[in-house]
């Protein structure tokens, strides 16, 4: 194959950064054995690349911090005198400005209100049933209750369900949010967020995908999948977030696929390091 | 559940001014880093950092759901350096000569290599400097990269490995 310098300089470029695989790779690495130029050239690029990888020795000094707590503060300070403001006008008196401000402080939190009312109304219903119990209905209720919650459940689920199909990431994230709020969380949920945690495009579904799955350490079936999962990982984020949930876990059966990320050459060094950790933590003394 | 940047973010948009500071923790570190590698001066990459955070906190409302916020506030930070190399252009304020803005690490051949690769960086045009910044310090992907700089995919890339061939001729030319 006949490639320009540029062609050339591109694919070593990608074969030190560990991007070329299979035959690509093989071809490159055999075309290069044949010629002491781009041997050369490869070496000096690997030096300079090498170079790139030495930490960065200065840190922030503690200055910076309190700048950033005193113009938090500033910031706070101007939302709570001129928002009110902004409302002010001759006609509006004293009271209807307080009630401007409430407004304001709730307006942003609205949706907090949605549980509430779904509280109470979960309240007055239990009560209404609770009624009818005393009147010697007693199975009847309970069985009332039990077609209630499933289907509640089955409700939740399928808002979540719907939810996790849509184009936008933050309404995936929402629905991932939604497998928290679950008080029973049966397999087709635990297979969903598998599924969001290995296949989602966007990363930080994907990380709210294994946050989420932290809450089932009990089930030794879905610890064994995302060990599987945490093999297959090849973004930071998710592998350090991983790694954290499977030392949390004690999940011993990760050692191997975290030994082998430890000693992974072409990964970064942060997230080798955070699996020497985890081998640390796993390792049976 | 611990927010997401883009959460986070969200909420500062939405008034909860107090999700800034999440964002503060875990992005200043690397901010600050991002300048220092750029621009080699440790208050100015200070200033420039506490600037990314002014202007996330007054333009919190233009942050719009979804958006990566990686991404987003790194773009905010090259218009941070942009709009700094503009005004010292205009006000003919330059920057100490390099030599004396280069801190060596400890370690000799370690520090040989360090200031050799600043040394070759800053001589890049900075249009180069940014995107090797950004993709080899940084460690952002391409396609973050194509998202601040409102390019496609394969031309970050394009730009990236010419990048990394003009510095390859200036540090050898340096160590040598």
């Amino acid at each position: 194959m006949k490639l320009s310098e540029e062609e050339w300089q591109s694919l070593m470029i990608d074969l030190i950064d560990g991007k070329l695989t299979g035959e690509m790779k093989e071809m490159v690495e055999r075309q290069m054995a044949e010629s002491t130029i781009h041997q050369r050239e490869y070496e000096a690029l690997k030096q300079l690349l090498a170079a790139f990888a030495q930490p960065e020795s200065v840190v922030p000094t503690d200055e910076l911090r309190a700048n950033f707590s005193q113009l938090l503060a500033g910031e706070k300070q101007k939302i709570a005198d001129n928002g009110p403001s902004k409302h002010l006008s001759a006609e509006t008196g004293g009271k209807k400005v307080s009630a401007q401000i409430k407004d304001q402080r709730w307006a942003p939190k609205r949706s907090v209100w949605l549980p509430i009312a779904a509280s109470v109304a979960l309240l007055i219903g239990a009560f209404w049933l609770g009624q009818l119990t005393l009147r010697g209905r007693l199975q009847a209720t309970e069985r009332e209750v039990d077609r209630l919650r499933a289907e509640v459940q089955a409700s939740n689920q399928m808002v979540m369900l719907n939810l996790l199909k849509q184009n936008s990431a933050s309404d995936r994230i929402k629905a991932v949010g939604y497998a928290n709020e679950m008080e029973e969380v049966d397999e087709k949920i635990t297979r969903v967020l598998l599924n969001t945690l290995n296949f989602d495009p966007n990363i930080n579904v994907r990380l709210a995908a294994a946050e989420a799955l932290a809450r089932f350490g009990d089930q030794p079936q879905l610890r064994l999948a995302v060990v599987a999962s945490f093999a297959k990982q090849t973004e930071p984020m998710i592998q350090i977030t991983l790694i954290a949930l499977l030392i949390d876990w004690q999940e011993k059966r990760a050692l191997g696929p975290m030994q082998q990320l430890m000693e992974d050459e072409a990964a970064p060094k942060i997230v080798r390091a955070k699996a020497a950790e985890g081998v640390g933590a796993l390792y049976p003394l | 559940m611990i927010p997401t940047d883009e959460e986070a973010m969200w909420a500062v948009g939405s008034g909860d001014l107090d999700q800034a500071g999440l964002l503060f923790d875990r992005y200043h570190v690397g901010l600050y880093h991002f300048f220092h590698r750029m621009i080699q001066d440790r208050e100015l990459s200070k200033d420039l950092t506490q600037n990314v955070f002014v202007r996330l906190l007054r333009y919190r409302g233009s942050y719009q759901p979804g958006q990566p916020f990686r991404a987003w506030i790194y773009r905010v930070a090259r218009n941070v350096a942009n709009d700094h190399f503009e005004k010292q252009k205009s006000s003919f304020v330059g920057l100490k000569p390099i030599h004396e803005r280069v801190a060596a690490p400890d370690g000799a051949e370690q520090a040989e290599q360090v200031v050799t690769l600043q040394l070759a960086l800053q001589q890049l045009p900075q249009s180069d400097r940014d995107l090797l910044v950004m993709s080899r310090y940084q460690e952002l992907k391409y396609e973050e990269i194509a998202q601040i700089m409102g390019l496609s995919l394969s031309a970050v890339k394009v730009r990236v490995h010419r990048a990394i061939k003009k510095l390859k001729e200036l540090y050898f030319k340096h160590e040598n």
